[in-house]
């Protein structure tokens, strides 16, 4: 067992208060004051992917109130080289172009092989196939280079947080070529600081009905299954999201529902799915049904009966009002107030956040309406985060080491070649919208430290200090180019270095020692 | 986090001796105490939660055609039957048959955790952590290698940690990915230096130690050994992990797990293609440790949890409770059905949904544990707390 840093072994308060005296000289962080470097630093690991030159300065000074307030409010701006390459991605096209083609009904199906095969591959391949891969590895690449190369960092940790929350799988049918609106309406619902508008914009989006089979569930005495019924066909009740919704988005495992909850939420969600193309008209705007962008309500699936959810009834013959009611009714539960704010205590402080800052925090959900500022401001005026930033512990991801590695190793060039990122993150197991289960990513020391895990930081930072990969936007914003970082500049990314750290760099020479520091205990840690 | 004493061969044996000494135990307690036993245990752990009324059919239950309309169409037509049990096992199964013909294999129909949430993720952390609660940063398997006082060796196949392995001196073969391998050079041992005793330093030497032994027992390229952490990859990673546990005869307790398996729609197509890789794979194991690695080794393929004795109306089957488990060895009382099944019939169902569990699964661990490590009970008692006796 790893002994744990003084600091965070705290069984009482008094152990804290002594803490915070000691380096009472330095600077008692609080929400409201100015971050010196040190903490600026800390601050961009934390709700970040790691500092540089021009990120230390431009967060230097700011209070940690505001960098959070700008990481929610304000939508991101990237280097002007990075979006004439993200405007040419694949994954940039917007759902009107591709839904006619890949949505269901649509024109690429499934059987339909493509005219040019790949090469090397012994079975025909659709176009809609070939198109998918293609797609989904750009639209998750792409994350990665916004998340690298953004001028509000804390914006893309946050985004990524949600959309680990909302976990959804690339891979299952069309989500391919969904992922990247998917990404965009989280972002929009995110600049809303709302939980509820983040929890709406996931469940009335294709992405999500799909991942969690809704799409199919449809009314036992639906008209819809009554008709398919005479043809021989049985259709019924799918609850897999309104099990997820419960247990994973809202008010989590442990929290008191039951099983006829979980069954009252998947009636109640009955006719949620998504828009097929060869739907007449009629029908898409017939009475009761509602089209959100490519997610439709179909009254024809739905069951109108009464239900009971978590003790509140709802009468029959309502229909897509009733949905919004029950995600408004499991954003505001406390239970889901306590679950929010142990999940982003996890993930933002320490793998055993202080009880009473989660506390703090769920209370503060619960008297702002599930606010999302308002719920992080306990954590980050909190006595444990100050001390925290003094002494990262979170053991970082992988996705946070291959982003932080690679902004340290270009040093404000704008990093414009995912493939190196991509295929680390790959392999190291966190490559976005690659997780096939719902609960998302693990966020703790034992989901990543292994000595597999290991092996891989270690190759990626010789890979980084080695520049064989040029990953960088070359001036002239044609071409890629070797990042520019030497050890000097890697060492004012990293920081306050151990003594045993600084006795290990000794005599190496300056590619070995960017290698080392990129290795290093202190950077595997935020 | 408090760990289970027996930490080293050292203190069990002063252990043994203290107990020797007390007047209240039994003499041959202290003889007899874990006695080591020359075994092996590999759980293979199939994520997602197998439906095992699929896998293995009990076709002579009236029920099943009307609750399972599609799903059970094609066992009740070809299902190659599983000797007197009423039990049949899906075509896709057909090795697994013939080796519970050979005595090889046994299944507990109605396996399960305490688990009453239906989650994936409570129920895999029930089973992994192996004590009964939801909650514990140290696994079963854990417990087990500490519990054999460093005399065999835990392993676990996969690139990160399983719960089942945290919190002890497993080490990790990861059979797919890009391996362990590091350049040896000052940079390196620089970069050891730095982490001394950490854990992450530890984690190095471990990937360096691992590295070297996986080259030299597979004599191959590690880049050779890429493959698909699903279960289409499995033959392949058997095939490997069984040369790995031939050469290294000191790897008593091992583990290694498969992801898909959570069919909420068109099931039959989805097992219908991961069954047979499974089975495959099963049949590679057992081929590649050739009869007398076979016969010492005990191969646990268990679940989280069964899903719905119903269909549901996307051709596929949501969570539920009970599911199948299978034993497979070259010395185990195969050929058998482990424990009750108390049929389909709506009123023996759980909450007239899923299957009732009728084998706890630590005690159906705790005997395997028992056979291949020589624990006691009472050693068993801390490796598996709350174990309600042997399946």
């Amino acid at each position: 067992m790893k002994a744990c840093v003084a600091s965070l072994c705290r069984p009482a308060g008094g152990a804290l208060l002594f803490g915070a005296l000691l380096h009472a000289t330095v600077s008692i962080a609080g929400i409201d004051q100015p971050m010196d470097e040190a903490t600026a630093r800390a601050m961009l690991n934390r709700f970040g992917y790691g500092a540089d030159r021009a990120s230390l300065q431009a967060t230097t000074g700011m209070t940690p109130r505001h960098y959070l307030d700008r990481a929610i409010r304000t939508k991101p701006a990237y280097p002007a080289a990075l979006n004439a390459q993200l405007a040419a991605s694949p994954a940039a096209q917007p759902l009107d172009r591709l839904w006619p083609l890949y949505g269901p009904g649509g024109s690429e199906r499934l059987d339909k092989p493509a005219a040019n095969q790949p090469p090397g591959s012994d079975t025909m391949r659709s176009q809609r196939e070939i198109d998918g891969r293609q797609m989904l590895v750009a639209a998750s690449t792409d994350r990665l280079l916004e998340s690298a190369n953004s001028d509000n960092p804390g914006h893309e940790a946050l985004l990524n947080f949600w959309l680990n929350h909302f976990s959804i799988h690339g891979l299952k049918q069309i989500n391919k070529f969904l992922v990247a609106d998917y990404t965009r309406q989280l972002e929009r619902a995110m600049r809303e600081d709302s939980f509820a508008a983040l929890l709406k914009a996931s469940f009335f989006h294709p992405a999500m009905q799909i991942y969690l089979d809704n799409n199919r569930s449809v009314a036992a005495d639906s008209r819809f299954a009554q008709r398919a019924e005479r043809v021989g066909k049985q259709l019924g009740i799918n609850e897999n999201l309104a099990r997820e919704l419960l247990e994973l988005h809202t008010l989590g495992i442990d929290s008191g529902y039951t099983q006829a909850d979980v069954q009252a939420l998947a009636r109640i969600i009955t006719g949620a799915g998504v828009l097929n193309n060869r739907l007449p008209e009629r029908v898409v705007s017939g009475p009761g049904a509602e089209r959100i962008g490519y997610f439709f309500f179909d009254p024809n699936r739905h069951d109108f009966g009464e239900k009971r959810l978590l003790g509140r009834s709802y009468p029959g013959g309502h229909g897509i009002d009733e949905i919004r009611q029950a995600l408004d009714q499991l954003a505001s539960h406390p239970k889901t107030a306590e679950h929010i704010a142990g999940k982003l205590a996890r993930r933002f402080l320490a793998d055993e956040p202080p009880p009473n800052v989660v506390k703090a925090m769920a209370a503060a959900y619960r008297n702002s309406g599930g606010r999302i500022s308002a719920t992080l401001a306990p954590l980050v005026d909190s006595p444990a985060f100050a001390e925290s930033l003094k002494h990262p512990s979170k053991f970082k991801e992988p996705v946070d080491f291959v982003l932080s590695a690679a902004r340290a190793a270009c040093d404000g060039q704008v990093i414009g070649n995912g493939q190196l990122l991509w295929r680390s993150a790959q392999d190291q197991g966190q490559a976005p919208f690659m997780r096939s289960t719902p609960d998302g990513y693990g966020t703790q020391e034992a989901d990543w430290l292994s000595p597999p895990a290991m092996a891989k930081r270690i190759r990626l930072a010789q890979t980084l200090a080695s520049r064989p990969v040029p990953l960088a936007i070359a001036a002239d914003g044609k071409d890629f180019t070797a990042c520019r970082a030497d050890a000097a500049t890697v060492r004012v990314a990293v920081g306050h270095l151990s003594p045993e750290t600084r006795a290990a760099l000794t005599g190496l020479s300056p590619q070995e020692e960017m290698t080392a520091l990129l290795a290093s205990p202190e950077f595997m840690r935020r | 986090m408090s760990k289970p004493p027996f930490t080293s061969r050292r203190r069990l044996l002063l252990a043994g001796l203290a107990f020797a000494a007390s007047a209240t135990l039994p003499r041959a307690f202290a003889v007899e105490n874990n006695a080591p036993r020359d075994g092996r245990l590999l759980v293979v752990f199939l994520r997602g939660g197998l439906d095992g009324l699929f896998a293995f059919a009990p076709v002579a239950d009236p029920n099943l055609p009307s609750m399972r309309p599609g799903l059970s169409r094609e066992v009740l037509a070809s299902g190659i039957p599983l000797g007197r049990s009423g039990f049949a096992a899906h075509p896709a199964c057909r090795p697994l048959a013939e080796l519970y013909a050979a005595r090889e294999l046994a299944f507990a129909p109605c396996l399960g955790t305490t688990d009453r949430s239906r989650s994936h993720f409570q129920a895999q952390d029930l089973f992994e952590l192996g004590h009964g609660r939801t909650q514990g940063r140290q696994g079963f398997l854990a417990r087990a290698g500490e519990a054999t006082g460093g005399r065999v060796r835990s392993i676990g196949f996969s690139a990160n940690p399983p719960l089942t392995l945290q919190g002890g001196d497993a080490e990790l073969l990861p059979l797919s990915g890009s391996g362990l391998q590091l350049r040896h050079d000052r940079t390196l041992d620089a970069i050891r230096a730095m982490h001394g005793t950490q854990a992450s330093g530890k984690a190095i030497d471990q990937a360096l130690a691992s590295q070297a032994e996986l080259d030299r027992v597979t004599g191959m390229d590690p880049k050779a050994a890429r493959g698909a952490a699903g279960v289409a990859g499995f033959p392949k990673a058997a095939a490997t992990m069984a040369r790995i546990l031939k050469e290294q005869p000191r790897i008593g307790l091992a583990f290694i797990d498969l992801g898909g398996f959570d069919t909420h729609a068109e099931e039959e197509g989805a097992l219908g293609r991961s069954l047979p890789q499974l089975a495959e794979g099963l049949l590679a194991l057992r081929d590649g440790l050739g009869a007398a690695e076979w016969r010492r080794t005990q191969v646990l393929v268990c679940t989280e949890f069964g899903r719905t004795a119903r269909e549901n109306g996307t051709r596929g089957t949501d969570h539920g409770h009970a599911g199948l488990t299978l034993l497979l060895g070259g010395a185990i009382a195969g050929g058998r059905q482990i424990g009750d099944f108390p049929g389909l019939a709506e009123s023996r169902l759980n909450e007239g949904r899923d299957l009732p569990v009728t084998v706890d699964w630590r005690s159906l661990l705790g005997r395997s544990l028992k056979e291949t490590q020589g624990f006691d009970m009472a050693t068993l008692q801390k490796v598996l707390p709350g174990i309600p006796g042997l399946a």
